[in-house]
């Protein structure tokens, strides 16, 4: 046996009577076969070395990732939300506003004169008039005033939609599904 | 209880539930993964820093993991400590402050030399040596089970063993002449 296939036996960790012959007549065989003895006990030994923690760290990082996820989740999600809102009250309010547009200004002042309404509101509705035509959300505002209060008005409104608009909005997160049901207020026709 | 609130108890359940299995898992195996990052890297604050990864990971493949986790997490360590090594630069120190304080002073001395001295051997060796013997000597995982993880075959993994053993004690042997 050569030096070569003994430094292959005494890796592979196999004996032989061969190998023990070969051992016993060359010295630096014999200090190869004591190091890799001794490394495998420090190897043993290695295993018991205490190690840090670093389970603070990693449920840290974890708990500040899902805060994240959260907040991008509902954040999307609210803005979908107010983007469908959005699109609904506009698309209802459409109609009501082009009547607006055309309705003549004595019409428009003999109703403004049947509203009772208190002096800081008629202050509020002219005004709310004045812009009618500029700002779309004073435009749903005051339809929705109007709604509420007993108005006189001769006009009659489009029917509001009897079946409740379903709007389903998904999400980055597919176990997350929103839906948005609006239904139609009673007594609105 | 209104369906948004129900919907949400179970989500907020599956999602307390999930956390809680994570915990566990990386209670139960966190020495494993940060022992095994130290040996393949030689250095403590690169192996939390890949330990810190590896269950990052986990936490976000918990609920694709169908095999056993403790070799997912060891076929992750590894991958991620071969990119740590691969990036780091070559003049890193190795740490040998986390060396294990050994019994008696005789024995102590050359033992713990020994150690510092195999801890610098490894970093020498090509990868998969590397690897292979950190899981087989150290971690004290079969050869199946190294294969596996490696995704070679057994006897791949026995050689690659029996090269690294030989590399490391002829590293030892070298290094000892070299300083006496």
């Amino acid at each position: 046996m050569n030096c070569q296939e003994c430094e292959r036996l005494l890796a592979a960790d196999e004996t032989s009577a061969g190998l023990d012959r070969h051992l016993a007549e060359c010295v630096e065989c014999r200090e190869l076969a004591a190091d890799l003895r001794a490394n495998a006990e420090a190897f043993r030994e290695m295993t018991a070395m205490p190690m840090p923690s670093v389970r603070g760290a990693v449920l840290g990082q974890v708990r500040a990732r899902e805060t994240r996820r959260q907040v991008a989740r509902w954040g999307w999600a609210l803005a979908a939300a107010a983007a469908m809102l959005m699109v609904f009250v506009a698309t209802r309010q459409a109609p009501e506003v082009q009547r607006q547009a055309t309705r003549s200004p004595a019409l428009q002042e003999e109703q403004r004169r049947a509203t009772p309404l208190a002096g800081s509101e008629k202050r509020l509705a002219a005004q709310q008039n004045r812009q009618a035509t500029r700002s779309p959300a004073l435009l749903i505002a005051r339809e929705m005033r109007q709604q509420a209060s007993p108005l006189a008005g001769s006009e009659k409104r489009a029917p509001a939609p009897q079946e409740p608009l379903k709007v389903k909005m998904l999400t980055s997160d597919p176990d997350v599904v929103i839906y948005w049901l609006i239904e139609p207020k009673e007594g609105s026709e | 209880m209104a369906t948004e609130e129900l919907t949400l108890a179970i989500l907020t359940r599956k999602a307390d539930r999930q956390t809680g299995a994570f915990e566990q898992l990386l209670a139960a195996h966190e020495r494993m993964v940060v022992g095994t990052a130290f040996r393949i890297l030689g250095r403590m604050e690169d192996a939390q820093d890949a330990a810190q990864d590896v269950f990052l990971r986990l936490h976000r493949h918990m609920d694709r993991i169908e095999s056993e986790p403790k070799a997912w997490l060891y076929r992750v360590t590894v991958n991620v400590c071969n990119d740590f090594f691969r990036r780091r630069m070559a003049t890193t120190e190795l740490d040998i402050a986390h060396a294990d304080p050994s019994p008696g002073p005789d024995h102590a001395l050359s033992m713990e030399e020994r150690k510092r001295l195999l801890m610098e051997g490894l970093q020498t060796l090509p990868e998969r040596e590397r690897t292979a013997v950190v899981l087989r000597e150290i971690e004290g995982l079969s050869t199946r089970e190294v294969a596996e993880i490696l995704g070679v075959e057994e006897v791949t993994v026995r050689s690659q063993i029996s090269a690294a053993r030989v590399k490391l004690a002829k590293y030892v042997q070298r290094t000892t002449r070299k300083r006496s």
